[in-house]
């Protein structure tokens, strides 16, 4: 059986350079299908770490996808304010443990704004529970203080002591700012990976104060926090049905579930577009061996004529396509890597997109281990012919 | 023959729910329950499954705070400590890192979220599952198989609920 490989890496390395145009092609597709793979859940974890440990985000009445997205990620706006009045209420009711509130609507050179208390350092988690942390400094104590999220700190390169203005609206570049209210920065996030560490934080009398007001008339958002959860759907449904004023409650598990299943669609269709590219890559090689076939009649009659057996140049065949298969689909690991090691910074930055750099997981050694499986049974196509022909081609001329 | 047991349970309580242990040595029964089996016996003629009446008490917006909206909710402590299997909804409530969901609620029927009024307390399953599952759609009924625990909370809607950490899950086919 060595002997047949070696014979077969041999017979591959006098055609090295259809092998290796075969291999790149191979290889380049399989990184590709990892490439996505690696994306995707990475994509997922980002996405579901975002919120964890809250029980209702509760907004101006929208639809439960736009409170989310603007609530959690940042992306989009809200239709209104939630008043005072009703955040009060809620906030003392008495099978609320605790509440976040949240005043969007600022900007710092293209960073969102959130006004808080310090219930939001206090009570919000990320990524299946963890809590939030100081990286340098301390929380906001005073209204004139400033806490950024890690990437604020690193991209405009801002430290503790930093003075900053806030603008209205939530451009890059804004032509109202607040610039007669300079900040102070006093402390720095741990970084989360998720869209705390693109957020600016202040408290919520200095968003109001910003605006000319003597205290907080309404807010964004609030997330709430149960005694018991056992409250959680009335306390929800009580919410949706508030007839003081247009309400939306959501619970942030269902809501997440919900905007995954509708960006899975997307997913799934890079996924079946990778696996098709695979798919020709392997074509490509089998197309490739069956040409050979004939350039090699030679080759095969003089195995032959030495003793190999049939079945020899059968498994002959076979091997070649599984260290094609092999090879190929190595170095798309290594491709894959590779470029995600280098892409790395660029993704988090502009995406927000954390890739680790793990092993691979076990779903994706059975999909790598899947594809030189299809090659191994695509191989058997030549095999047979080769077999077939090798009987009695080769040593007759018939050129 | 695992509905009999049933039916023999919601009769004679606790001491039938024992004795097929005794004569079935082996794995614990479980018992398959259904929504119904949660309201205590005394209490199912008062309580009716379907879905409860407005909640706008709950917080008091027509006055000073809440009568209380279906103050009574019992839950059944004869299911106390049981192995049960009971079929649901999911609403999730934490979802891990990788997708998948290790806290979540078991209602009756779905839009338990949003349509229609939601199920009192006692026909709430707070479930807690270790390994977590993989959830698929949150349209689809499973079937949750585990140990039934009974917790003492004060909320304004009730003094107890039912709380299951789940060993099994199935996808519920019709």
């Amino acid at each position: 059986m060595s002997g047949t490989l070696q014979l077969a890496l041999r017979s591959l390395a006098n055609r090295r350079t259809t092998v290796l145009l075969t291999l790149a092609a191979i290889a380049v597709s399989v990184s590709l299908l990892l490439g996505v793979q690696k994306l995707r859940s990475a994509a997922r974890e980002g996405f579901t770490s975002t919120v964890s440990g809250v029980d209702l985000i509760v907004g101006a009445r929208s639809g439960p996808l736009n409170l989310l997205l603007y609530s959690v990620f940042r992306v989009g706006d809200a239709t209104a304010n939630v008043s005072w009045d009703s955040y009060q209420r809620v906030a003392n009711h008495r099978d609320v443990a605790w509440t976040i509130p949240i005043s969007l609507g600022d900007s710092h050179r293209g960073f969102r704004v959130l006004g808080t208390t310090d219930a939001y350092f206090q009570h919000y988690r990320v990524a299946g529970g963890r809590a939030l942390a100081i990286h340098e400094g301390k929380w906001f104590g005073e209204t004139h203080d400033v806490v950024l999220g890690a990437d604020v700190a690193e991209e405009l390169r801002y430290t503790s002591g930093q003075q900053i203005v806030i603008a209205h609206g939530a451009a890059d570049v804004s032509f109202t700012q607040h610039d007669d209210q300079p900040f102070r920065v006093v402390g720095i996030l741990e970084r989360t990976g998720t869209p705390v560490d693109r957020t600016v934080h202040i408290s919520l009398d200095a968003i109001a104060a910003l605006h000319d007001e003597a205290a907080p008339t309404g807010i964004t958002a609030f997330m709430v926090g149960m005694r018991e959860r056992t409250a959680l759907l009335t306390m929800q449904r009580a919410l949706n049905q508030y007839r003081n004023e247009p309400l939306l409650a959501i619970i942030p598990g269902v809501a997440l579930k919900q905007l995954w299943d509708l960006v899975a669609i997307a997913d799934r269709a890079l996924m079946i577009v990778a696996a098709f590219v695979v798919f020709a890559g392997l074509l490509g090689m089998l197309t490739t061996i069956l040409v050979s076939l004939n350039e090699r009649r030679r080759e095969m009659a003089i195995l032959r004529s030495v003793g190999a057996a049939p079945r020899h140049i059968f498994t002959l065949m076979v091997a070649e396509a599984g260290i094609l298969a092999s090879a190929g689909v190595l170095a798309g690991i290594a491709i894959t890597y590779a470029l995600l090691a280098a892409a790395r910074p660029m993704l988090v930055a502009r995406f927000g997109i954390f890739v680790p750099l793990g092993g691979l997981t076990v779903p994706d050694g059975i999909m790598l281990a899947g594809i030189v499986g299809a090659a191994l049974a695509m191989g058997l196509l030549p095999a047979w012919r080769a077999y077939r022909n090798t009987l009695a081609d080769g040593l007759t001329i018939r050129i | 023959m695992r509905l009999k047991f049933l039916m023999l349970g919601l009769v004679a309580g606790a001491a039938v729910a024992a004795a097929p242990e005794a004569a079935n040595p082996g794995p614990p029964k479980v018992l398959i329950l259904e929504w119904t089996d949660l309201i205590p016996l005394g209490a199912r003629d008062q309580q009716s499954t379907a879905p409860a009446a407005a909640s706008h008490d709950y917080l008091g917006e027509s006055g000073p705070a809440a009568v209380q909206q279906s103050a009574h909710a019992p839950v059944n402590t004869e299911l106390d400590g049981k192995q049960v299997k009971i079929p649901g909804f999911i609403v999730p409530l934490d979802v891990a890192k990788d997708g998948t969901v290790s806290e979540f609620f078991l209602v009756p029927y779905f839009g338990a979220c949003i349509h229609v009024p939601p199920p009192p307390p006692n026909q709430i399953v707070y479930v807690t599952s270790p390994k977590g599952i993989a959830l698929d759609s949150i349209y689809e009924a499973y079937w949750i198989t585990g140990t039934m625990k009974m917790q003492n909370k004060s909320t304004s809607l009730g003094a107890a609920a039912y709380s299951l950490s789940a060993d099994k899950v199935e996808i519920y086919k019709y």
